[in-house]
C-alpha cells in the first residue's frame, strides 16, 4: 500500500544537521510536484542547541503540519523529547531511531501509547564507515527514507548534489555515498509497516518553496511597493531582509530605522511623498506604531502594515504563532478610528493578500494592517505557482489640474475620497496633520467639522463590506452545523471540515478575509442556517467571536472555540467536534418536538 | 486653534526675487503664537532666507511635530507641502519623504520637547543616517503648548514662574549633534535675525543634516528672573563664536564680514560660507575644538553662538542608503511596478 500523504518528524542535537536534513526532503518534493509544509522548532539557545521539524508531504494541497507523525526520527531520545507534543507519537507511527541510542527494556515514554513499529539503524556507524564523518549522518538518514518511504530519491539526489557540489568534490562524494549506504541499509532490511508515498501522475503542475513571508515581500514588490520602513522582529523579520535584497533592484528602499515608531513615521513620510509604502512587525512593534497609525487614518495616507502575530502579551512567546491581535488591530488606536485589517488565510495566499491590502490602502487612503501569523510567516511551503494575471492594481486618485486650481486635500466627495497630491505638485500644497482640519487642511477644533471628517473617514471604509471576494464558504452552504475560522487555523479547519465529510456530517466553514470592519451582512447570512457550530481561533479570549458579537447577532448555538498560542488545533479534533454537534442535534431532534423559537 | 488668513494683497512695487516672487509670498497665515514668542522672529528670518534663496515654495516641504513651534510651518511658505505629524516624530516623516523624493528641500523645525525629550531618539538616529534636511529647534526650555513645564534642555537652577527651580541637567542639543557627528551645527538667538538668516541659508545649501539650535524665548512661561532662556539672560550670556556670511553660487553678493581672519567653507551644490572668527581660539571646522570651546565657555556661564562646525563633504542618508538620483516620486508607476514578468523571475527563485 502506498500512501497520498505523510506527516514526518525528526529531532537531534545541534550540529547533526537536522534541520538541513528537513530542507533536503522539502526541496525534493517541490522539484517533484508534491505539495509540502515544513516547520523547524529550536531549543532556547539562539545557535548551536537541539532542533526538529516537521514535514507533511502530500499529493493534494494541505494546511497543516498538526497531528500524530506518521514517521518519527530520533537522532537522540533526550532531544526527541524535549520538544514533547511538538512531535507526537501514536498507535500508526513509525519510529526510527539511532541504534546507538537503544531503548530501555520498558521503552521509550510516548505516554503510554505503542507505535507502530519500532526501528534502529546504525544512521551513526554507516556514517562513519562511508564517509569518514558523521557529520552526514543526516544525508544517511535521508537515505533512509528514499529507501522505506520510497521519498523521491532521484531528486533527493539531485539536491544532495546541488547542495554540495558548492563545497569540495571530496565532501560531494562523501554524501552521495552516505546516500547511497542508507538507502541501501533500508534495502536490506524491509520494514513491513511502511506505507511509502504514492508517485505523482505526470501532470503535476510546477511548484515554487516559499512562505508566507517571502510572499508578502514578493506581493509588496509587485504591488508597486517603493519604500519599506522597519525594524527587525520575529517573526517578521524575514520580510524586512527579503525586500532589503530585492526591492532596490526595482527602484526602491528599505529602511532600517531605529525603532518601529521610526519605522512606520518614515512609512508615513514615503505615502506622503507619493509612494506606495509597507511596514512590518509583531506584537511589540505593533503596541509602538499605534500612535502613527492614528496619524495615518486622520492624514489619509495610504500605507500597509504587517503584523506577522506571535505569542503575547509584551514578550510573550516570540516563536509561537497566535492569533491575539484582532482587538488590537481594530481597536488600538486613539479616537473614532476605523482601519481595514485583513489576514491571510495561507502562505501562498499571503501574496494576494498582499496586494489586496495596497489595493485598499491606495484606493480608500487609508492605513491596512494584514494580519498574518507566525505559522503563516515562517513555515516553508510548496505552493502553487503565483497566477498574477488575476490581480488589478490600483493606484491612489491624483488630483487633476482642474482640482489643482482651487485644490481642497480633504474635500467632501460622494465616496468619501478626495484626491491626493503630493510634495513637488505645484498648487497641490496642503498641510498633512494629526490635528483635525477641514476641507483644505487648515487645523480646526469646530464640532461641526470634526463630525463630518469623522463621518468621511469612516464612510469610504463602507464599500468593504460588501467585499463578498473577500469571504469564502467551503462545505454545504446550507447545512445546519458552521465553522469560523481565519488566519492560519482556517487551514486546520479546512481540513477537519474534509474529515467531517469522511464522516458523514454536513457542514459548512466560513473564512473571512476581511477580519475589520465587519462585513455584518455576510455573517448573517452564513449564520442563518446555523443549529450549532464554533469559532475557532488560537487566542485565549476568542477574540474574533468577541468582536462578531458586538456587530452581529451570533446565535447561542454558536460558540467560541478559542486557545493560546503555541497550542496547536488539529484536523482530526475539529472533525470529532463537528461530528459530536452533528450527533447531538440528531438526539435533540428525537427526544424534542418543541418547535425552536429564535 | 485656528489659523487666520492673511489679505494677500501685493504692493505692485514689492520686489521679486529670480523666480518672480516677493518677499510676502513667503509668508504664511498669521501667526497665533503669543506676542513676542521668539518662535515668530525664527519664522521670519525662514522667509527671508528662503525669499533671498529663490526656492519655489512648491519644493519644499515643511515637516513639524507637536508644539508652539511646531505649529510655525503654518506661518510661512503657504504654498510649500507641510507636514504637522506626532510629538516627537517628526525627523521619521522626513526620513520617508526624503527617501522617497531626494530633490524636496525639507525643513523641520521642532522644539525642545518635541527633539529632547519625547523625541531624542528620532533626532539622534536623523543626525546618525545625516538626513539631508535643514533642522531648526526653536529652544525655550520649556512645553510652551502644555503650559511651561522644564523640557530636557533646561538648564540646572533655572526658575520656573512659580520660582520652582529645574534639578536637573540639561541635554544641550549642540553638544549633542557635535558628539553624535552633525555635519553642520549651529547655535543662533531668535533676537538676532542678522546672525540667523545666513546660517539658515547655509543650512540649507548644506548637503546632509543642518542642525540649527534657536534660542527663542517664550515670554509667556519663560522670560521672567531667574530663568535661563529669557530674552535678557540670554543677551547677557550670549558670545558669538563666528560670524557668517553666505554667498550663493550664482551671485557674489558683498559679503560685510570684514577681511581678515574669514574662512572659506564650499557647500555641496558650489555656495560657499564665509565664516570669520570672533574668537580668536576658534575653528569651525574642527569638530573636537569646537566641542571643547563650546564647553569651556559654558563652564564661564556663556552661550556660545554662530555656525559653530560645518564639515560639508560627508556621505548623506542618500549616499548611505544607495539611493536612486531620480526621485522616486518621479519614476513612473509601470517601472516601479515590475509586472507578471519580474515576478516570474522573483519566483525563479523560490524553486
Ligand atoms: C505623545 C504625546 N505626548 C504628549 C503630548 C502633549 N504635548 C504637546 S506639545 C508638548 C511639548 C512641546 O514642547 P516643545 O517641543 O518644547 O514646544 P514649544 O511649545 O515649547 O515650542 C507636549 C508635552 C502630545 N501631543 N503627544
Ligand atoms: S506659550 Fe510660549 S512658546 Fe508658546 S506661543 Fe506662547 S510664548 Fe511662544
Ligand atoms: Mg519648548
Amino acid at each position: 500500500m502506498t500512501s497520498d500523504d505523510i506527516l514526518i518528524g525528526m529531532a537531534g542535537a545541534g550540529g547533526d544537521g537536522v534541520i538541513s536534513a528537513g530542507d533536503s526532503l522539502i526541496t525534493a518534493a517541490a522539484l517533484t510536484g508534491y505539495h509540502a509544509i515544513l516547520t523547524k522548532s529550536f531549543g532556547p539557545q539562539i545557535r548551536g542547541g537541539e532542533s526538529s521539524f516537521k514535514l507533511r508531504v502530500a499529493k493534494a494541497e494541505v494546511f497543516t503540519v498538526a497531528g500524530t507523525l506518521d514517521v518519527a526520527v530520533a537522532l537522540n531520545w533526550d532531544d526527541f523529547f524535549r520538544f514533547g507534543a511538538e512531535l507526537p507519537v501514536g498507535p500508526k507511527t513509525i519510529v526510527i531511531y539511532e541504534a546507538d541510542h537503544p531503548v530501555g527494556p520498558e521503552g521509550p515514554k510516548f505516554g503510554g501509547v505503542r507505535p507502530a513499529a519500532m526501528v534502529p539503524a546504525p544512521v551513526a556507524k554507516i556514517a562513519k564507515e562511508v564517509a569518514g564523518t558523521e557529520k552526514a549522518k543526516n544525508t544517511v538518514v535521508l537515505g533512509l527514507m528514499a529507501g522505506w518511504f520510497g521519498f523521491i530519491p532521484d531528486a533527493l539526489l539531485t539536491g544532495i548534489r546541488k547542495k554540495f557540489s558548492k563545497k569540495s568534490e571530496d565532501v560531494l562524494a562523501q554524501n552521495e555515498r552516505a546516500f547511497l549506504a542508507g538507502r541501501e541499509y533500508a534495502e536490506a532490511h524491509p520494514l513491513a509497516e511502511a506505507q511509502p508515498l504514492a508517485p505523482l501522475g505526470t501532470d503535476a503542475s510546477p511548484k515554487i518553496l516559499t512562505d508566507g513571508n517571502e510572499m508578502c515581500g514578493a506581493a509588496a514588490i509587485f504591488a508597486g511597493c517603493s519604500f519599506f520602513g522597519g525594524y527587525p522582529i520575529t517573526p517578521s523579520t524575514e520580510i524586512m531582509q527579503y525586500l532589503g535584497r530585492e526591492l532596490w533592484k526595482y527602484g526602491g528602499v528599505v529602511f532600517q530605522a531605529e525603532d518601529e515608531i521610526a519605522g512606520v513615521g518614515a512609512v508615513v513620510g514615503a505615502s506622503f511623498a507619493g509612494k506606495k509604502a509597507m511596514t512590518a512587525t509583531s506584537g511589540p512593534g505593533m503596541s509602538l506604531k499605534s500612535e502613527i497609525l492614528g496619524l495615518a487614518t486622520i492624514a489619509e495616507l495610504p500605507l500597509v502594515c504587517v503584523n506577522v502575530q506571535r505569542g503575547g502579551p509584551s514578550t510573550g512567546i516570540p516563536t509561537k504563532s497566535e492569533q491575539s491581535d484582532v482587538f488590537q488591530a481594530a481597536f488600538s488606536a486613539h479616537g473614532d478610528a476605523v482601519r481595514p485589517v485583513l489576514a491571510p488565510t495561507t502562505v501562498a495566499d499571503m501574496f494576494a493578500t498582499t496586494v489586496e491590502a495596497f489595493n485598499i490602502a491606495e484606493e480608500l487612503q487609508t492605513p491596512v494592517i494584514i494580519l498574518s501569523d507566525g505559522d503563516i510567516g515562517q513555515r516553508k511551503e510548496v505552493v502553487d505557482l503565483i497566477d498574477t494575471s488575476r490581480f488589478t492594481l490600483i493606484e491612489r486618485r491624483k488630483p487633476t489640474s482642474l482640482e489643482l486650481e482651487h485644490y481642497q486635500r480633504f474635500a467632501m466627495t460622494e465616496s468619501g475620497v478626495s484626491p491626493i497630491s503630493e510634495p513637488g505638485m505645484p498648487g497641490g500644497n496642503y498641510l498633512a496633520s494629526g490635528i483635525e482640519h477641514n476641507e483644505a487642511g487648515a487645523p480646526t477644533a469646530s464640532g461641526a467639522i470634526h463630525a463630518r471628517m469623522n463621518e468621511k473617514r469612516i464612510k469610504k471604509l463602507s464599500p468593504l463590506k460588501s467585499r463578498r471576494d473577500l469571504f469564502e464558504v467551503f462545505g454545504d452552504p446550507k447545512a445546519a452545523i458552521g465553522v469560523v475560522s481565519w488566519g492560519s487555523v482556517s487551514g486546520v479547519a479546512r481540513e477537519g471540515l474534509r474529515q467531517a465529510e469522511q464522516l458523514g456530517v454536513s457542514a459548512k466553514l466560513l473564512v473571512p478575509r476581511l477580519i475589520y470592519p465587519i462585513a455584518q451582512q455576510v455573517y448573517d447570512e452564513f449564520f442563518a442556517s446555523l443549529r450549532g457550530g464554533f469559532v475557532v481561533e488560537q487566542s485565549h479570549q476568542g477574540q474574533l467571536y468577541r468582536v462578531l458579537r458586538m456587530y452581529v447577532d451570533v446565535p447561542r448555538s454558536v460558540e467560541s472555540w478559542a486557545r493560546s498560542g503555541s497550542n496547536p488545533f488539529t484536523p482530526v479534533e475539529i472533525a470529532e467536534r463537528l461530528r459530536d454537534i452533528a450527533m447531538a442535534a440528531q438526539r435533540n431532534q428525537s427526544g424534542n418536538h418543541e418547535p425552536a423559537i429564535d | 486653534m485656528t489659523y487666520i488668513a492673511k489679505p494677500r494683497v501685493h504692493h505692485p512695487s514689492l520686489r521679486k526675487n529670480a523666480v518672480g516672487l516677493t518677499r510676502r509670498d513667503y509668508e504664511g497665515s498669521m501667526s497665533t503664537l503669543c506676542a513676542g514668542c521668539g518662535h515668530d522672529s525664527i519664522t521670519a528670518a525662514l522667509i527671508q532666507a528662503f525669499w533671498e534663496l529663490d526656492i519655489a515654495p512648491h519644493r519644499v516641504a515643511k515637516m513639524s511635530g507637536i508644539g508652539c513651534s511646531s505649529k510655525t510651518p503654518a506661518y510661512f511658505l503657504r504654498e510649500a507641502h507641510g507636514f504637522n505629524g506626532v510629538h516627537g516624530r517628526m525627523p521619521a516623516l522626513a526620513s520617508g519623504a526624503a527617501a522617497a523624493n531626494g530633490e524636496l528641500t525639507i525643513i523641520g523645525v521642532s522644539g525642545d520637547g518635541d527633539s529632547l525629550s519625547i523625541g531624542l531618539g528620532q533626532l539622534s538616529h536623523a543626525i546618525r543616517r545625516n538626513l539631508d534636511m535643514l533642522y531648526v529647534l526653536e529652544n525655550n526650555g520649556v512645553y510652551g503648548l502644555t503650559k511651561g513645564q522644564f523640557s530636557a534642555s533646561a538648564d540646572p537652577g533655572s526658575k520656573s514662574r512659580r520660582g520652582e527651580a529645574n534639578t536637573m541637567a540639561a541635554i544641550d542639543s549642540v553638544l549633542l549633534a557635535l558628539t553624535l557627528g552633525a555635519t553642520f551645527v549651529a547655535r543662533s538667538f531668535s533676537g538676532d535675525k542678522e546672525q540667523l538668516v545666513p546660517i539658515i541659508k547655509a543650512g540649507i545649501a548644506h548637503r546632509g543634516f543642518a542642525f540649527i539650535d534657536v534660542i527663542s524665548p517664550c515670554v509667556t512661561f519663560n522670560d521672567h528672573e531667574g530663568s535661563t532662556k529669557s530674552y535678557a539672560y540670554t543677551r547677557e550670556k550670549l558670545v558669538e563664536a563666528v560670524e557668517s556670511d553666505f554667498v550663493p553660487l550664482h551671485r557674489e553678493i558683498a559679503v560685510h564680514i570684514d577681511d581678515g581672519d574669514v574662512r572659506s567653507v564650499r557647500l555641496f551644490d558650489g555656495s560657499t560660507v564665509k565664516l570669520r572668527k570672533v574668537a580668536a581660539d576658534f575653528d569651525p571646522t574642527d569638530r573636537e575644538a569646537a566641542y571643547a570651546y563650546v564647553r569651556a565657555r559654558q563652564k564661564e556661564g556663556e552661550i556660545v553662538t554662530g555656525l559653530l562646525h560645518v564639515s560639508a563633504d560627508a556621505d548623506d542618508m542618500h549616499t548611505h542608503a544607495g539611493t536612486v538620483a531620480r526621485p522616486l516620486v518621479d519614476v513612473p508607476f509601470d517601472q516601479l511596478c515590475p509586472g507578471a514578468k519580474a515576478l516570474d523571475e522573483l519566483m525563479a527563485q523560490f524553486r
